[in-house]
């Protein structure tokens, strides 16, 4: 069954004109009598002007077209107000900023050749390093040299204890003072002010060779940390020394306390010192007045 | 005792010694410090503050210790007066007996 729209007689032709020729000799007729002396008419709208101009169109359609940016403002008028932007900045923001530069600079070239010129710091780090060379063969002085002279075994068994430097040995100083100096008389040996007075001074004895231990183990770790700030202070940046100068005022303070606690025992001995001979003086007139009142009982009552 | 007081005296006056010595290191040293103080500028100054705080408490330190010397030697003392007078109540106790004794006779 055929199909009724196509028409034998009808001869498609190709739009481009190579495939027009090929195709032109394939339809060729084989007898003159099929040749058509009419030829086909076509219509006024499938003409290759129309397409091209048809394409022609869409292509101009498709193709975009160009823009005004920045909504249609011109852009000299951006450029110019950009221009004005900049000479503003260089003459608000740049100058100052330029002044600016050069203070600062002024400022570090004023730092670094008054306030802290190198060879200025250097200089001190090195007279603090000659005076810790020179403190620090005096701490050993006071450190090493044995000054422990007692000769019997009991008195060395004290004097080791005493020059200890050593808070622990503090327990055994009470034993070892027994052993070298006595204890306390027995009652009914002596009067009770004596044995009172006695003991008193036996006591503040002890207190102050415990004391003397005590401050002179505090005066080994002073001169210890003393040591150790000045090795810190030769290391020290500029900023950092005045830390280190707070923290030896802080020791300072400490050992300020440490030596009117000693000089308190110290006072304190002295005037156990001073009372004891008080003391003798007031039982020496006791003894006066009762040898009287026995002399002058014997001799009235005779 | 005798032997204790002996011992106190010496170690004094060894401490005495070296206390001497350690003057003159100060001296020396204080004076080294000032003439630094002299050429300083405002930025090398807390060098020398820090050390001579920290020359303040070595200072200090050693004070401490010839204050223990003193604090050992006047404890000897008191304590050698008191063992004058335990000897003298022995003494005492001793001739009571004797007298004692002598007129128990």
């Amino acid at each position: 069954m055929t199909d009724p729209k196509r028409s034998p007689e009808k001869v498609r032709r190709p739009f481009f004109w190579w495939k027009r020729r090929s195709a032109s000799e394939a339809v060729k007729p084989a007898f003159v009598s099929d040749i058509d002396t009419h030829p086909l008419k076509r219509p006024w709208y499938k003409s290759p002007a129309l397409k091209i101009g048809g394409a022609a169109l869409c292509v101009l359609l498709i193709v975009p077209k160009h823009a005004d940016g920045q909504f249609g403002i011109d852009t000299a008028a951006i450029v110019a107000a950009l221009s004005k932007m900049q000479s503003l900045m260089n003459t608000y923001i740049a100058a100052p900023l330029k002044t600016i530069n050069q203070y600062e600079q002024s400022a570090a070239k004023y730092e670094q050749q008054v306030m802290y010129p190198l060879t200025a710091i250097n200089q001190a780090k090195s007279s603090v390093m000659q005076s810790e060379s020179q403190f620090t063969q005096l701490s050993n002085m006071f450190r090493t040299v044995n000054v422990s002279s007692a000769t019997l075994p009991q008195s060395q068994n004290l004097e080791s204890s005493l020059l200890s430097r050593n808070a622990a040995n503090v327990p055994t100083v009470s034993t070892q003072y027994q052993q070298v100096y006595g204890v306390v008389m027995a009652q009914n040996t002596t009067s009770p002010a004596v044995r009172t007075m006695t003991d008193m001074t036996d006591a503040q004895a002890q207190d102050s060779m415990k004391r003397a231990i005590e401050i002179d183990a505090l005066a080994t770790a002073e001169l210890s940390e003393a040591d150790q700030m000045g090795h810190q202070i030769t290391q020290a940046a500029p900023g950092s020394a005045p830390i280190l100068e707070a923290e030896a005022d802080v020791w300072v303070v400490r050992a300020n306390a440490y030596t009117q606690a000693a000089l308190a025992e110290l006072m304190r001995t002295r005037g156990i010192d001073l009372a004891n001979q008080s003391k003798v003086a007031k039982l020496a007139t006791t003894d006066n007045t009762s040898n009287n009142n026995l002399i002058n009982g014997s001799l009235t009552n005779r | 005792m005798m032997d204790m007081d002996d011992a106190l005296g010496q170690q004094n006056l060894k401490t005495t010694l070296v206390a001497d010595q350690g003057e003159d290191l100060i001296l020396q040293t204080a004076n080294q410090m000032e003439n630094q103080v002299a050429v300083s500028t405002p930025g090398s100054n807390p060098y020398l503050t820090a050390q001579a705080q920290v020359a303040n408490l070595r200072c200090q330190a050693y004070m401490q210790m010839m204050i223990a010397a003193e604090l050992r030697q006047e404890a000897g003392r008191i304590a050698h007066d008191n063992v004058l007078v335990k000897r003298r109540t022995t003494m005492t106790g001793g001739v009571n007996s004797l007298i004692t004794g002598t007129l128990t006779r």
